[in-house]
This record gives C-alpha cells, structure tokens and sequence, in this order.
C-alpha cells in the first residue's frame, strides 16, 4: 500500500474526511456536544485497531464496538419508558428483517436488490422512523440490528460447532455497526426533515395572523443545552417550540414534558 | 406492562436467533441452478451469470468487448455492445522497463525482486467459506471448511514463490447467506490494517463446466472472473485494478481470464481501491482444474502489482496514469456529491429560518 499513487492516497483521504465528517454530523444529532463529538471518533479510529479477545469464540474491536456502546447511551437518555419500549421493538423488528433478508433474499448480494450493507441502514432507518419519529430511534435499532447478527452468528457456531470466531465491530470504524447506525440516523433526518417542512406549510396555512407572525419570528440558532437534551422525539418538536417563541422559553417547553409533545404530534 | 412487553420481545429475539441458528445451512447453496445467459443483439451468447442480473448490469468480455444488459425474459439477458473496452497496454521489455524504473539501463528484473524493489503484499480471504468443487470435494458445499480454501493456499503458495508477501485470512464466514459480506468485512478490514498492496476475494462459480473449461499451455485449468460490485463508491478505481489484471492475464496466459462482470453488491471493494473478487472455476469443475488455473492467475497478479516475474513489466506507467485518471474521477464526484448533499442541507435550514 505504501506504493499507492499520490491519486489513491487522496482518493482515501478524501474519503475518509467525507465519513468522519458525516459521522461528526450524526453525533451532533445524537446529542453530544462537539468536543465529546470528536473525542468519541478518534476513540472509533484509534480503537479500531485493538482487538479484545472474550473467549474462544468473541472478540471485540474497540473502535466497531463504540457503536454499541453509544446506542446504549442513547437508549437511556431516552425521554421515556414508552419510547425505550419502542426503540427495543424497532430494533427487534430491524433484526429480524436483516436476518429474514439474508436468508430468504439469496445468499449472494447480486440476488439482493441492494447489497446488505445498504439494506440494514435502509431498514433501520424507516423502522425505526415509522416507531417512534426519531432519528436516535432509527441509530439504536440500525446498531441493535446488525449487532444481533453478531448474536445469531455466535449461536450458529455454538449449534453447528464448526470452527469460527465472532468480531463483534471487527471492521473497526468500516463496520456494518457504524456505518448501519450513521446511515441510518441520515435516513431518519430526511424523513423527518421532509415531513417537517411538510407539515409546517400545513400549520402555518392555519395559524391565525398573529400566530403566525410569531412563528415566523426567527430566533437566534442555537444548540441544545445540556438540560434540554433529554428526551430523544425528533429534533424538529425542541426547533418548533424554541422557534414560536424566539427560543427563549426552551427550557419551559421542554419541561412540558416529552409525552406531551410526543402526544401533539401523533 | 412495559416490561412484560420487552421480556416477550427479548424472549422471541433469542428464540428466533436459537432456532434458526441450527437451519441456517439450510439455505447455504441453493446457487446452483439459476443462471442467466447474456445474449448479444444477434442473439449470440456472450457469456453466463450464475443467480440475478438486472438492467444495467456490464460485462466485458474475454475479448475485450463491453456489453450491457438492457432487458431480460426467462433466464436470458439481452445486450448491446457498447463498443471496445480500452484496456491498459502492458509490454514486455523487462529489463529496460527495470532500468527506467531504477534509473539506471543495466538493472535486471530477476523472478524474486519487485522491479521497484520493494515486496508486495497481497492478502487472500474467502467470503463464502463453505464453496467447493465436486470434482475433488465430493460436493458443492462443505460447511465451513470448502475447497475453496485449498484453492486459495495454492494461489497463496504461488505468490510466495514469486516473492510476494501473502497475508492469508482462513475465517469461517458460513451460513452462506447474504449476510456473510458483513462477516468478511470484519476479516477483509483485519487484513487490510496491515497495509497490504491489493486485497483478494477468492470464490467459486455455480455453472456448468463449459463455461470455465480451459487448456492453457497443455494443461487443463478453469478460466478466471473478475467481479467488481457497481453500489461501490470505489467502483471506477475497482474496476480499473480489475482491468489491470485481466490486461496481464491476457498478456502472460492468454484464454485464462473468463471476463469481468460488473454487478449488483458493494463486495467490500469500498475498503480498498485495489480490491478485486474472483470466481476461479465452477463447482462442477475440478478443483485440480482451478488449482492450475490459479497458480497461472498468481503470475499475472504479479504482473498487474508491478512485479517482474518471469516477464518485465513495461507500460506499468501507463496502466497507472489510466488509474490516475479513474482515481481523478473518483475524488471529483465524491467531492461533488458532497457538495450537493451539504448544499442541499443548508437551503433546506436557511428557508427554514427564513420561515
């Protein structure tokens, strides 16, 4: 590899920049902040090269495995049980259809109409979309999904007792873990933002002048603060809220409670 | 509630994942009986494609003649030729190529030096680990452990001999299902951290022998074919590499290469521009057929990596100014869609300010 052309060597740098910006994106969207952003992707890129060994038959790559650990971070900042309820059962949804897809759509990725690598994403993100209406939804089930695969994988090799290791995250930052999840947050964002922009042509048509007046006060752009990044419904309710009234009273519409938005917009 | 709802969604995740572990060979090899045939306009067979083709998928042909799939009815795949394919033009001139190289006209391309002087390396896997010739096997699939592997220690073997580093990755990536791609990646990117020159993916056919039945210098091999996945953002740079290669097995074992079909899937060629996948014979072939046939392959891989072997390597600046040039695209379109994508999301954001 250290014969590349200087082409190929930009080729891959290029890339590389492209998805780790993507990915700095999608963390953003996850609610951390930009510092625990880009300490999380040099963990991802530097742990991709250490592999722990659980075993005989599992081993862990750091950096792959970052994606488990940060759907589970998610999954407890969750706003509520029912939406904890939700992002399971998506996850368990997108789990079996990957692995109903696998095993009835063909074994080779020219039967398939799209290569498995985009599939898990592609049904992760509408999922877990469809679920709960939210893109962290759609990063937990994405990650739960392909990670059962790993789980499945394990009890096939414990049934048959053919030789074989599981890598959980084993293609370290290139894994169908991080990739399904960053994928899928992406999917997620453009129905919701789709559907967004959508239903406010709707409200606006319906506001009152005075209310719409006020909705199309522009507030100052502002990323969530850290009290207001609890619950994990769809970005645009907190736009929504912070945008009718200037966003200064953000904090106070978060506090009416996450169910109840989640209510206004069922 | 709530968590009566979970443990019953946990408990039928972990009852699916049990039961269907033990049938999941189940579905391994059923590949062996579909198949398309490309058709040229005048309804002349082009070539044959084991399970799904779709409009749009290319081929090019042993004789260099690109062709893409415009329609399908009943297991044939109508195309038109889309003209020659160029190709990069490799010469013979050892020696002198050697002495260009090194900047000096008296250096010698012997059969264990790299005309660069630097060892290559080549990394060998085998996504679907249960692939295996049932002349010599005794059937199509052996679980876990197929001939295909035996195929691939031969081609690692002869690498060796001719002075290249071989990082071998024997994993058991079986079910054969459409997720052991994900199961190869892990393997592909562990081979891929040690910086190897190009990355191989050796599988099998599922066709009848005719179409990879060969004699090349008195010996009876299988023919090879390259695959290059077209849903891969390196498929221009893949299929440059590919092209290098069939180039020198045209040059060095004429009649070996079986074409490059260009398809459906990613085949993990994203991870590397120099990721080629193989299919050396068929199931129906002899696995002493494609041992031959992959110990001739391992000496035009040589050659397309720029190594001497038992020929100098002429033109390689050429064959690389035409990857620059794919590399060039490449980079230009990534950019492009990057630029859309990010535009696209900030008028999207703007307006919704401006609202």
């Amino acid at each position: 590899m250290s014969d590349f052309p200087l082409g190929l060597i930009t080729l891959i740098v290029v890339s590389i920049l492209i998805y780790f910006g993507l990915a700095h994106r999608v963390l953003d969207r996850l609610y951390l902040s930009d510092k625990w952003a880009l300490a999380i992707i040099a963990v991802i890129i530097v742990g991709s090269f250490i592999d722990v060994p659980l075993g005989n038959r599992v081993t862990v790559n750091l950096g792959g495995s970052v994606a488990i650990g940060l759907a589970v971070y998610v999954w407890i900042k969750a706003g509520s049980a029912k939406e904890k309820i939700r992002a399971v059962a998506a996850a368990a949804v997108t789990a079996l259809a990957i692995y109903t897809a696998g095993r009835f759509m063909g074994a080779e990725p020219e039967n398939m109409f799209m290569d498995p690598l985009l599939v898990y994403p592609l049904v992760a993100g509408i999922v877990a979309y469809v679920a709960g209406r939210s893109r962290r939804g759609a990063f937990f089930a994405a990650v739960v999904g392909v990670f059962a695969m790993d789980i499945f994988q394990f009890f096939y090799l414990l049934r048959t007792g053919l030789r074989g290791t599981v890598h959980v995250g084993g293609a370290g930052a290139f894994d169908a873990l991080i990739l399904s999840g960053i994928l899928a947050v992406v999917l997620a964002e453009l129905i919701g933002e789709t559907r967004e922009r959508l239903q406010r042509g709707t409200q606006t048509e319906e506001l009152s002048e005075e209310q719409a007046g006020r909705f199309h006060q522009s507030g100052p752009a502002h990323k969530p603060m850290d009290n207001e990044k609890e619950g994990w419904r769809d970005d645009y309710h907190q736009k929504s809220d912070s945008e009718t009234d200037g966003g200064r009273n953000s904090k106070e519409n978060h506090e009416k409670g996450g169910e109840e938005r989640q209510q206004d917009n069922e | 509630m709530n968590k009566k709802v979970f443990l019953v969604l946990c408990g039928f995740f972990f009852i699916t994942a049990w039961l269907n572990a033990g049938n999941a060979q189940a579905v391994a090899e059923t590949e062996s009986g579909k198949s398309f045939t490309l058709v040229d306009e005048q309804n002349r067979p082009v070539t044959q494609i084991s399970g799904e083709v779709e409009i749009g998928d290319e081929f090019i042909s042993a004789d260099n003649y690109r062709y893409q799939v415009v329609s399908m009815q009943a297991g044939v795949a109508r195309c038109v030729n889309t003209g020659r394919e160029s190709m990069p033009q490799l010469n013979f001139d050892g020696v002198n190529r050697a002495g260009v190289l090194a900047g000096d006209n008296t250096a010698a391309a012997t059969k264990s030096e790299p005309w660069n002087n630097k060892k290559k390396t080549v990394a060998i896997y085998h996504t679907h680990s249960d692939e295996s010739y049932v002349p010599g096997d005794g059937r199509e699939s052996i679980n876990g452990n197929g001939g295909i592997y035996d195929v691939g220690r031969v081609l690692a073997d002869e690498l060796n001999s001719l002075g290249v580093n071989v990082l071998y990755g024997d994993s058991n990536h079986n079910p054969h299902d459409a997720n052991a791609y994900n199961r190869s990646r892990k393997t592909a990117a562990a081979l891929l951290r040690k910086a190897p020159d190009a990355i191989l993916d050796v599988h099998r056919d599922a066709l009848a022998p005719e179409q990879y039945a060969a004699e090349i210098n008195g010996k009876e091999v299988t023919k090879i074919k390259l695959v290059v996945g077209k849903q891969n953002p390196n498929k221009n740079i893949n299929l440059d590499f590919a092209k290098r290669i069939k180039a020198a097995m045209d040059k060095q074992t004429p009649g070996l290469s079986n074409g490059i079909f260009i398809g459906k899937g990613i085949f993990n060629q994203d991870l590397s521009p120099h990721s080629a996948l193989i299919e050396v014979g068929s199931h129906t072939n002899s696995k002493d057929e494609a041992e031959e046939g992959v110990k001739m392959f391992a000496g035009a891989l040589s050659l397309a990596l720029g190594i001497s072997g038992t020929n100098g390597f002429d033109e390689n600046a050429q064959a690389f100014n035409s990857q620059s040039k794919e590399t060039l695209k490449t980079i230009l379109i990534l950019c492009f869609l990057t630029i859309i994508v990010v535009g696209a999301y900030i008028l999207i954001n703007i307006r919704a300010a401006q609202k």
